[in-house]
């Protein structure tokens, strides 16, 4: 009976009806070239007899030679592996990838091998207002030299010493460990790495009841000057011992330029220039102290810059600012040479001091300061100091010199937009003479805000209207971006 | 390809983007752009772009099929261009408030992976936009924020933990890419509830296409949702796949035939394991318990 079923509504429907009974669709056979072994009508496809005759139809029926199917090859058989497919996708994705460990390997190789100018520009002689800075400047413009503990010194290579002894020999780092201290590279410590060049730089690795003492000692370019004539002082104090010490460091500097040995300094943030010394801790850190040659903005001579803030300077917990206290000089020397307030005569010296901090094993403690040439932007009676690329929201210290200051002078600060004042600064200030000196100095605290390649800081002196300008750059940190220098 | 080896090469293909990107942004273009807005616009762009066109044009330059590698790769511009300049912006934003919880840079990274999620969303959408899938565009879109969120948190980690100028953003960029590349090619194949799966050898052997929407086309056409190349016996628009009421049945178009279960029709539903050949391709549609 009825063997086909209607393909819209699925009702069967009579054998051999043209159309639907149901819902009057037309029961055409499919032209699917499937036809009845026996009486050759055409016949739908999954029927299990043939709807014109009623003979049997197996799934192997005959078809029309074009829809033959031919025999096709299962991907996998059981147990055999498809070599040509493996091989294929092997080849590309095997391609791919060592090709990207290749290029990103070759980007690290590249890396390590060409450091950045590891800059932390911080001030020479200002381009015109508003116009981008020059390129850091790669000559060397002064020589490290080492000796053979570890000592280091800073000469200028017209032949201008930087520290007393241009190999250091009147400098001394101390390293302290539970109380007890040497100096590096002598006492009962021992040296794992002897002082040798690494790269562009000296390295001396140096170790002490358990905890060893890296020092690396670089050219860098000035954080004023934008030129290639600062150290860079590093020291990573490693815990090698299976126990917590506390560890501290300390480093005293024989601060020396040119001929004179015992020159003013001008410490950013504070309001007079400096020649008595002085202990100054925590906050009272400067980010830089300055010295200048000569006292004459217009002709400073040689401008020396100890840096401890901005950029990865680590700062100290203590500085002091004393009279030479001798090659050898123990940890604590302030009182012996007169305590706060000495004058300094003809020998001045500054001290770094990192306080004692509980060190893990296996944990590295690492600091970091600068000490090279400086640069000044002057105009009249006025010297203007500024670090020349800072991050945008970072803090920084302006110093402006003021030659032959007299009580009822005041200087103004004008700042672009992209730079505001710190937390009660005020643009104008008074200037403070300082008995017996022939010039003073005033200092503001800032805060970058948006970056730009030309923000312009002017210095203006009333009633004599003599105005220094600089022009800094204000690096960008954002979404891809560090806000923090690299190193 | 299957789904597994198509989430390997989106690993591949979606590093690579992120490291051609890089390439032009930091080693042809070199801007060092002041205004961290246009930075946000000019990284996401390029990033998008690259990361966007290789992991949605891909699938068409491995089928050598020049329509498809021109869609899939023109979409994926597209969308990843969109996401990549929205999802920086938000990221410049989520940056700029991380800044306001914490000073530290990983802190602040960690907020910036919102954008960087957002980016991602962006570049995984693209399959859903091509297939005309709003399922594939939901879970291509969850794939592409899941990778973005990682690659944004290790991108941050990165940042802190690497001090090398130029590696540091080559091998951020590449990781984003590989980790959008993975969770765009993974999220939609664990989701997925009924496929097919070539079984026979030849050109398009291993394949497996997700079977997802209320009607899934299937023939030797580029405009079919399930392209079957290189066999004659296959019309360009040979059958396709209707979900009716739970389940999914199979209809031929214009009176092509089709193998269910070694038996020919025009007509069949399709169950877990069913056998289908079609021409000289054989495939068998799988389909989760639920």
């Amino acid at each position: 009976m009825a063997m086909q079923s209607c393909p819209r509504c699925g009702t069967p429907a009579r054998a051999g009806a043209k159309f639907c009974g149901n819902c009057r669709a037309p029961l055409t056979p499919a032209p699917s070239g499937a036809m009845c072994p026996k009486c050759g009508q055409p016949v739908r496809a999954g029927a299990k007899f043939c709807s014109a005759c009623r003979h049997p139809l197996t799934p192997s029926m005959p078809t029309l030679p074009s829809r033959q199917p031919a025999p096709v090859a299962d991907a996998t058989q059981a147990g055999t592996i498809n070599w040509s497919y493996l091989a294929r996708h092997g080849l590309i994705a095997g391609t791919l990838l060592l090709c990207m460990l290749l290029s990103l390997s070759g980007v690290g190789v590249y890396d390590v091998t060409h450091p950045a100018p590891t800059a932390t520009p911080l001030v020479v002689m200002t381009p015109a207002p508003g116009t981008p800075l020059p390129p850091i400047s790669t000559t060397p413009e002064v020589i490290v030299r080492i000796d053979s503990i570890g000592r280091f010194g800073l000469s200028t290579t017209a032949g201008k010493k930087l520290t007393f002894d241009a190999a250091g020999e009147t400098n001394n780092t101390r390293v302290q460990v539970d109380g007890s201290n040497a100096i590096f590279g002598a006492g009962d410590g021992s040296f794992t790495t002897r002082p040798q060049m690494r790269g562009t730089g000296m390295i001396a690795t140096w170790s002490y009841r358990g905890i060893e003492t890296q020092q690396q000692v670089t050219l860098t370019a000035g954080a004023t000057t934008r030129r290639t004539d600062t150290m860079r002082i590093e020291y990573a104090l490693t815990n090698r011992d299976a126990r917590a010490h506390q560890v501290a460091l300390r480093v005293m500097l024989d601060t020396l330029i040119g001929g004179d040995d015992g020159v003013p300094f001008l410490i950013a943030g504070e309001s007079a220039i400096t020649t008595r010394a002085k202990d100054l801790r925590g906050a009272s850190v400067p980010d830089y102290i300055q010295a200048l040659e000569y006292p004459n903005v217009a002709s400073p001579g040689t401008v020396v810059n100890l840096t401890m803030r901005g950029g990865d300077a680590t700062p100290p917990d203590r500085l002091v600012l004393a009279y030479w206290p001798g090659d050898n000089a123990e940890w604590e020397y302030l009182p012996r040479v007169g305590g706060v307030g000495a004058g300094w005569g003809g020998d001045s010296s500054a001290g770094l001091y990192y306080d004692p901090k509980p060190l893990a094993p296996n944990e590295t403690r690492t600091l970091i300061f600068y000490y090279g040439l400086g640069g000044v932007a002057a105009s009249g009676k006025l010297g203007l100091t500024v670090p020349l690329e800072v991050m945008e929201t970072e803090t920084f210290t302006v110093i402006l010199i003021v030659m032959q200051p007299q009580a009822n002078q005041r200087v103004t600060l004008t700042l672009p937009s992209a730079i505001a004042f710190d937390a009660s600064e005020t643009a104008t200030k008074n200037v403070t003479p300082t008995p017996g000196a022939s010039f003073t100095q005033v200092s503001w605290k800032l805060r970058a805000k948006i970056p730009t390649n030309a923000a312009t800081i002017s210095a203006r002196l009333d009633p004599e209207g003599d105005t220094a300008t600089q022009t800094i750059n204000i690096q960008p940190c954002g979404i891809t971006r560090p806000c923090s220098r690299a190193p | 390809m299957s789904f597994g080896l198509r989430t390997f090469y989106n690993v591949l293909v979606g590093a690579w983007g992120g490291l051609l990107a890089w390439a032009i942004l930091d080693l042809v273009l070199r801007l060092r752009l002041t205004n961290v807005w246009l930075d946000a616009v000019l990284n996401g762009a390029f990033v998008g772009m690259f990361i966007g066109a290789l992991v949605s044009g891909f699938a068409g330059l491995m089928a050598a099929r020049v329509f498809l590698l021109a869609r899939g790769a023109g979409i994926g511009l597209l969308t990843g261009i969109v996401g990549g300049i929205l999802g920086l912006l938000a990221g410049q934003i989520a940056f700029l408030i991380g800044g306001l919880v914490s000073e530290d840079l990983l802190v602040r990274g960690m907020f910036r992976a919102i954008g960087w999620a957002i980016f991602g969303a962006g570049i995984g959408v693209a399959e859903g936009v091509i297939t005309l899938s709003f399922k594939r565009l939901i879970y291509g879109g969850m794939g592409g924020v899941i990778g973005g969120l990682a690659g944004g948190i290790i991108f941050a980690l990165i940042e802190r933990g690497l001090n090398l100028q130029l590696l540091n953003r080559a091998l951020g960029f590449a990781i984003l890419g590989a980790c959008i590349g993975l969770f765009i090619g993974l999220i939609p194949s664990l989701l997925k509830e009924a496929w097919l799966k070539v079984t026979s050898s030849g050109r398009n052997e291993g394949n497996q296409f997700i079977v997802d929407k209320a009607t899934t086309t299937l023939g030797s056409s580029d405009r079919c949702d399930i392209g079957l190349y290189g066999d004659a016996g296959i019309a360009p628009k040979h059958a396709e796949i209707r979900q009716e009421g739970g389940k999914f049945v199979l209809h031929t178009i214009g009176g092509q035939r089709v193998m269910i279960n070694d038996r020919d029709t025009t007509r069949a539903e399709l169950d877990d394991g069913t056998r289908v050949r079609v021409g000289n391709t054989k495939l068998v549609f799988r389909r989760r318990k639920s």
